[in-house]
């Protein structure tokens, strides 16, 4: 249902849209308009016929694009909009009074007993810079080992692809099993090199590491991006510069880090907001508390908590503008910072051409 | 004249299609009538039912197969769709329908989703629709969950309490007498201490009892102390009190005392609290009326239930909890809204949810002792479940504390969890914590 909906939007829009057009045709007879429907005048001949190609082209280019337009307009803009509205009110959805600013003051104080802001921003900041490394080195070393011509390279590239394909509560459970204390593989596997295992995901200590542990699951999915950015490299460039005397560290320093930098930073930016908004694996290990004593609410976990379990929408809300600006701020930095370590092959001496 | 379409009013048009479909979809639909304008009188009612059982496909075919149709026989021209409750985001979607206008007629709520609508103002009030008479047959405590003010806003559907559940191939081994309702905690605790076993190396393979952290109000009352300042929607604390702090004390010992004989969280191999006593490594823990039908078919070791032990004064004391039927406010047909409410309370229905596959603990008394004690699947399988229905007589309603889920997740949980998860803070200085913090949300 939720797909049928941008159609039966555009469907209204439709006639909308001819009313616009329709103006253009001043000439049109008053007896033609008033027997003619929206529809029947849109998709007549002599309306259609007295376009131009380019006039033609544009209309079918604007109703194509159209389902995603009104769809991005009521179901992402409107609410986005609705929820700034909603961050200056106290509001349950039955009743709402406005605050002015009081959601923020109250978001952003330093007193922690007032706020978890900090607590939830610190336990995301954390896990978001140890597994964003982790998962991006982890993907990018098996994308380098998948991309030499092996046999069973399309097996090998399934293999490691496949996690990333597994539904995110499964995943979550298999790992709750697998960090249990006292029966986990873990745990286990530490006590044949004789470790004594954390609790994990029942201290404070290790709770967020394990979460952290956990996200190498996913670098499949960086693995099959930086696989593509690597088969783009044009041989040539390795082969030049190994008659150049060029060895393995430095055809890697120099030619598939540059090379593959455009990959790298696509990566590293949907990497830092899909890791910010980490809330499935957390939501279903901790049994949607973020525990122990809040170790690992998450901004998103506590955005849920906040807004469907309080019903604390006015807060909520504020809470969900400051944690997109966090991310627009971070998002911001790195584009800035790209030109500096970005390299694109179609610039030359420095400046894209 | 040739005017071309720019992206700006292309947006502009846009924007104001999406809004008025949006518009368009939030407008109730008319009420269909006819010609005449009058209603149709012939037209049959229709009312929704949000129901679940959580026992898979089985649960679902009884509330469809069986419930519904037994109603509608009994009530011809009345309908009633179907409506799954067991998916995960019900209590958001029964919220969001409500605000929406649009929620169920009838629907099973409980714990925060019944207080929260309740408190909102969202259900029906029902006091009219049921003779004082007819409500004595209702455990009070489970009554209790759907006062507001002094209004009943609800009905109970099901008993959920606790009784001690107890692995009797454990006790056998170690010499162990089965318990009855006499034990006192101090009995307990040496059954506990006969029952925990270790291996060569001095780790514990074999628990004597399994404290389940987040249910220890009963032991609080029975030892005379208090969780909050009302049953209901408190606003202060009152577990630093004497004999509530004796009560967590025993229950903390056990874990982390000098001779420990219950795991602390983690050590024992099961996802859910409630599972642990399966797994057969555990003497005794406490489990609810809901589980009886699960030990049942999964339980591969012997075992059965008894009374929980009284505090060292011979004090008795339940925990029960609140499950219910809740008539939107803003239903259509309140009359046969509360029908089917009235229907699913009653002896007929209280009687099947007992006996079939559901499995659930009637609400009634006089059912109970018919049906619960001698017929549900627990009982025919020569279980104790009559303990279940022997504790009610002492049961108290689950406290919720008012904004019960901001203090729960801000300040209750994850000190609690200090206290008896990660043992990061002391019993005494956890507690006096609690109580700080809850004073200051309410101050």
């Amino acid at each position: 249902m939720p797909v049928l909906l941008p159609v039966l939007l555009f469907v209204l829009a439709l006639p909308s849209l001819q009313f616009v057009f329709g103006r253009q045709n001043q000439d049109m007879s008053a007896e033609l308009q008033s027997s003619q429907t929206p529809w029947s005048r849109l998709l007549s001949s002599t309306a259609w016929s007295r376009r131009t190609l380019r006039q033609k082209e544009e209309l079918i280019a604007y109703l194509l694009v159209s389902p995603w337009v009104i769809g991005f307009l009521a179901f992402i803009l409107g609410p986005m909009l609705t929820s700034l509205g909603l961050s200056f009110t106290e509001t349950d959805l039955f009743t709402l009074e406005f605050v002015g600013i009081e959601n923020y003051t109250k978001l952003l104080s330093f007193d922690t007993t007032r706020t978890l802001f900090w607590t939830t921003l610190y336990n995301t900041a954390y896990y978001v810079f140890l597994s964003i490394p982790l998962t991006i080195s982890v993907g990018f070393f098996i994308a380098m080992l998948l991309n030499q011509n092996i046999s069973g390279q399309p097996t090998y590239r399934v293999v490691y692809y496949l996690p990333a394909v597994i539904p995110g509560i499964a995943t979550s459970l298999l790992w709750l099993w697998l960090f249990q204390p006292e029966f986990g593989l873990i745990n286990w596997a530490l006590s044949l090199v004789g470790i004594e295992g954390p609790r994990w995901l029942f201290d404070r200590s290790t709770a967020k590491m394990a979460l952290v542990l956990m996200s190498v699951w996913g670098a499949g999915s960086n693995m099959l991006i930086f696989l593509a950015g690597l088969q783009g490299i044009p041989t040539e460039l390795y082969e030049a510069a190994t008659i150049d005397g060029a060895g393995i560290w430095r055809r890697f320093r120099s030619i598939t880090i540059p090379m593959i930098s455009p990959t790298l930073f696509f990566v590293v930016v949907t990497q830092i907001i899909w890791s910010s908004q980490v809330f499935t694996n957390v939501y279903v290990m901790t049994e949607g508390k973020g525990g122990p004593a809040n170790a690992t609410l998450m901004m998103v976990l506590y955005l849920y908590q906040v807004a469907f379990r309080q019903y604390r929408m006015g807060y909520a809300s504020a809470y969900a503008w400051v944690f997109f600006l966090i991310l627009l701020v971070f998002t911001l930095i790195l584009f800035r910072s790209s030109k500096a370590w970005v390299y694109y092959e179609t610039e030359i001496g420095g400046q894209r051409s | 004249m040739s005017k071309r379409m720019n992206r700006r009013s292309f947006l502009q048009l846009s924007a104001t299609a999406a809004g008025g479909g949006l518009l368009a979809a939030c407008v109730a639909p008319a009420p269909a009538a006819d010609e005449s304008g009058a209603s149709m009188a012939e037209e049959p009612i229709e009312i929704r039912l949000a129901e679940g059982s959580w026992v898979g496909p089985e649960g679902i075919a009884f509330w469809t197969d069986e419930i519904i149709p037994a109603f509608e026989e009994g009530h011809p021209g009345i309908n009633v769709t179907f409506e799954n409750a067991e998916s995960p985001d019900y209590a958001d979607k029964l919220y969001t329908q409500s605000v929406a206008g649009d929620a169920p007629d009838v629907m099973f709520v409980w714990g925060g989703v019944n207080y929260n609508l309740m408190q909102k103002g969202q259900f029906l009030q029902l006091d009219d629709y049921f003779d004082p008479e007819e409500l004595e047959d209702f455990y009070p405590a489970k009554l209790d969950a759907h006062l507001f003010e002094g209004k009943l806003y609800g009905m109970p559907k099901y008993v959920s309490t606790i009784a001690m559940a107890y692995n009797k191939d454990i006790l056998d081994e170690a010499g162990v007498e089965y318990p009855d309702g006499t034990w006192t905690w101090d009995d307990y605790l040496v059954a506990y201490e006969a029952t925990t076993k270790h291996n060569d190396d001095g780790d514990i393979v074999q628990w004597g009892r399994y404290v389940a952290q987040q249910y220890m109000e009963h032991y609080v009352w029975m030892n005379g102390g208090e969780w909050m300042n009302a049953p209901l929607f408190g606003t202060k604390c009152l577990l630093d009190g004497e004999e509530a702090i004796a009560a967590l004390k025993y229950n903390y010992d056990l874990i982390y005392g000098s001779n420990p004989v219950a795991p602390i969280a983690g050590s024992v191999p099961e996802v859910g609290w409630h599972n642990i006593f399966s797994t057969g490594k555990i003497a005794f823990a406490e489990s609810h009326s809901w589980t009886v039908t699960n030990y049942v078919r999964e339980n591969d070791f012997n075992w059965d239930f008894t009374d929980l032990p009284v505090s060292p004064d011979g004090g008795k004391a339940g925990l029960t909890f609140a499950d219910g039927y809740g008539v939107a406010k803003l239903t259509k047909e309140p009359d046969a809204s509360v029908s089917m409410v009235k229907f699913l309370t009653g002896p007929e229905a209280q009687k099947a949810m007992a006996i079939s596959i559901v499995g659930l603990q009637p609400t009634r008394r006089s059912v109970a002792g018919d049906v619960w004690d001698v017929d549900s699947m627990g009982a025919q399988a020569g279980y104790d479940v009559a303990a279940f229905s022997r504790i009610m007589d002492h049961a108290r309603l689950d406290p919720a504390f008012q904004e019960n889920d901001k203090v729960n997740s801000e300040v209750f949980g994850p000190i609690w969890d200090q206290i008896w998860v990660t043992n990061e803070i002391g019993l005494e200085e956890g507690v006096n914590l609690i109580v700080e913090r809850i004073d200051e949300i309410f101050a």
